[in-house]
């Protein structure tokens, strides 16, 4: 952010709209003087994961954005190297996802399933799946008890 | 909103990558079955698929640690392969000493020298980096320690002193000494006197104590056979009590979570039940259990007419939210927020006295701890709504259950038992269980067996073989209890022999299984087996 603002050099931005281009300068006016994050902060590595989710009031109201913009300021962020706007909407995204079925979540992102019917069989049946790890215990043992009622009315 | 965005084209998968980075393993597993490149991008990242595999283990991040997500992946890997199939590493012995005064909690064993000072042993473990260490300390006071109980994640040591033994006195008091384990000196953090005192209407000499810390809170429970049980919670940075029971119906107790406590009560009308408080919430002035305005009372079966109840007590290992000090830097570590289970020990007599072990989940207690009331008004929720589905009870075949009051043979979802019997051809047998419902999930879609029936009720012992448990457990009616009761809790089981022993008992730790040979007198030790 700081070297955006000192550098003498004009910075090329082919990729980055001026509707975009406002409200990533919007960001970095709010966030004027901040210090900048720890070199590790940077998750395009495969290491140090950031767990937590939280987004801060400011930063929350801000990404509040159509999807097609939200993406455009990631994009942005990228592009720009700036670190902490891509963290947050990384975060918006990653919150998006949370707590809703792989349909759902195709749906939201207009993701095509690749999987060929063949393949959907296999993966639920794979014994690697985690997926039925997840569905919730209770009701597996529901469906036990279901069995073995089921077993006893014969 | 249905957009025409598709985010797999405008986002480049280094970005989708750091998008799926901060996920939870749950959210993870669901974006596996999205499209191909998720579930590529998520199986080619370490990070991810040790964050999944993690989860699966009940276990967390060790933040501390400097190792490399993929370096943590095998580690994981190797750990839970040698848990599953019962392979320890190496064998340690160390000496039982004779004062008999001892404690396992937080992987750490200690025992009282009959010199009064006390050794410490950090018990090691292969996969998760920690190195066995050894250091003997000597308090300057208490000189006559009754009992003590530590928390090596807060280099904590609290040191029961019991009042000499004085005719005449009206209110004896006992002091409990809050030390540091690595010095046996006033703990940093404990009240300027770094006494807690506590003074009793009368002095038993044959009081025995039960003792638990729990992050900001220490439990002591006085079991007295002359005058009425007292249990009480300070906190011990403070010295304030939070709470503080006086009565007989109090059998034993465990730390819940972080401000509820459980225990198992033998009640007026003669039966056995659990009751959780909620110790924040309570009033901390003396009184009796019955009347609390925070808790909430769980019934157990009704026993058969010819079946009298003898004893109930509950144990769980270690204590809620329990972590590794950050010095040990291990690289993960079993979680107790999600899920662990507490053992409850059943004594009944019938024609001859019988023991059954009965195992519960923390998951099905913590959505009842939102509706919390007086529990003189309120009746204890029945064991047809809260018991079938969450827990499992099965006739012990163990060998010294009596150990079970007060030794450590489990921890988190693990649960050790040793037998000795004709279906183990006379073989002393450790057998380990796990309720975990994640590994049990994942072991079944791997295809491990399932058994037919409840590990009890099997007759001859296979070894070394693992095996998942889904049927039920089934007390036939009038045998215990008055109608059929059947429990489906699922775990995992597998058994193996340990050579060279005579036994009495087995605890078990996060890294290791114990042995606890001391049955010969001579070479009386602890054989801990490292994982």
């Amino acid at each position: 952010m700081k070297n955006v603002g000192e550098s003498d050099q004009p910075i090329p931005l082919p990729n980055v709209s001026s509707s975009v281009l406002k409200k990533v300068l919007e960001y970095c006016e709010h966030h004027r003087g901040e210090p900048l994050p720890a070199p590790d902060a940077d998750t395009s590595q495969d290491d140090t994961r950031k767990r937590t989710t939280d987004i801060s009031e400011w930063d929350q109201k801000f990404i509040t954005v159509d999807q097609e913009m939200l993406f455009e300021i990631i994009l942005a962020a990228n592009y720009l190297d700036i670190k902490s706007l891509l963290d947050v909407g990384c975060k918006t995204v990653a919150n998006m996802i949370k707590g809703k079925t792989p349909e759902e979540i195709r749906k939201l992102f207009n993701i095509v399933n690749d999987f060929t019917p063949e393949e959907e069989v296999r993966l639920l049946a794979l014994p690697h799946s985690y997926h039925q790890l997840i569905l919730s215990f209770w009701h597996h043992q529901a469906q036990i008890k279901k069995e073995n009622e089921w077993a006893e009315d014969r | 909103m249905c957009s025409a965005v598709n985010l797999l084209e405008i986002l480049p998968p280094e970005i989708i990558l750091g998008i799926l980075l901060r996920l939870d393993a749950v959210s993870l597993t669901r974006c596996q079955l999205v499209c191909k490149f998720f579930r590529d991008t998520i199986t080619q990242s370490a990070n991810l698929v040790y964050t999944i595999e993690l989860a699966i283990s009940q276990q967390e991040d060790g933040q501390t640690s400097i190792l490399s997500p993929k370096e943590k992946l095998e580690l994981l890997r190797n750990q839970q392969k040698h848990w599953t199939q019962m392979r320890w590493g190496d064998e340690l012995r160390y000496t039982m000493k004779k004062s008999g005064l001892w404690e396992l909690f937080g992987n750490v064993l200690v025992q009282r020298n009959l010199d009064h000072s006390f050794t410490f042993v950090q018990l090691p473990s292969t996969h998760r980096n920690i190195l066995e260490r050894t250091w003997t300390v000597k308090p300057e006071r208490p000189h006559i320690v009754r009992d003590f109980g530590i928390d090596p994640s807060q280099d904590l040591f609290v040191l029961i002193e019991v009042p000499r033994r004085l005719r005449n006195v009206s209110s004896p008091i006992y002091n409990l000494h809050v030390q540091t384990m690595s010095a046996a000196k006033k703990h940093p953090l404990a009240v300027e006197s770094g006494i807690i005192r506590h003074s009793r209407h009368a002095f038993d000499q044959s009081t025995s104590f039960s003792i638990q810390i729990s992050g900001d809170y220490v439990g002591l429970f006085f079991h007295d056979s002359a005058m009425q049980n007292e249990f009480i919670i300070w906190e011990w940075k403070t010295g304030n009590k939070k709470l503080h029971f006086d009565g007989d119906n109090l059998l034993s107790f465990s730390f819940l979570s972080e401000r509820h406590v459980l225990f198992s009560t033998f009640t007026e009308e003669g039966a056995f039940e659990l009751f959780i408080v909620d110790f924040i919430a309570e009033s901390s002035e003396k009184q009796e259990y019955n009347s609390v305005s925070h808790g909430l009372k769980l019934a157990l079966p009704q026993l058969a007419l010819d079946v009298s109840p003898l004893m109930l007590t509950v144990r769980s290992d270690p204590s809620p939210h329990w972590a590794p000090h950050s010095d040990l830097k291990v690289p993960f570590y079993a979680s107790h927020s999600d899920e662990k289970i507490f053992v409850a020990s059943l004594w009944l007599q019938k024609a001859s006295i019988r023991h059954l072990t009965f195992v519960f989940t923390l998951s099905a207690l913590l959505p009842r701890l939102k509706t919390l009331g007086p529990i003189s008004t309120d009746s204890a929720i029945p064991w047809e709504d809260w018991g079938p589905q969450a827990t499992r009870m099965d006739e012990s075949h163990r060998i010294n259950a009596g150990f079970d009051t007060w030794a450590c043979y489990l921890y988190g979802t693990k649960l050790a038992l040793p037998e000795q019997s004709g279906r183990t051809s006379g073989n002393f047998t450790v057998h380990l269980f796990d309720f975990n419902p994640r590994a049990v999930r994942k072991a079944i879609s791997d295809g491990s067996r399932i058994a037919e029936g409840s590990v009890s009720n099997i007759e001859h012992i296979e070894l070394e073989t693992s095996l998942c448990v889904t049927a039920p457990s089934v007390f036939r009616p009038g045998d215990l209890f008055e109608d059929e009761i059947k429990t489906w809790l699922p775990y995992r089981w597998i058994s193996r022999t340990i050579p060279d022993a005579n036994f009495s008992s087995v605890m078990c730790s996060e890294d290791s299984i114990i042995i606890v040979q001391d049955s010969t007198g001579v070479g009386a030790c602890y054989r801990v087996l490292s994982f």
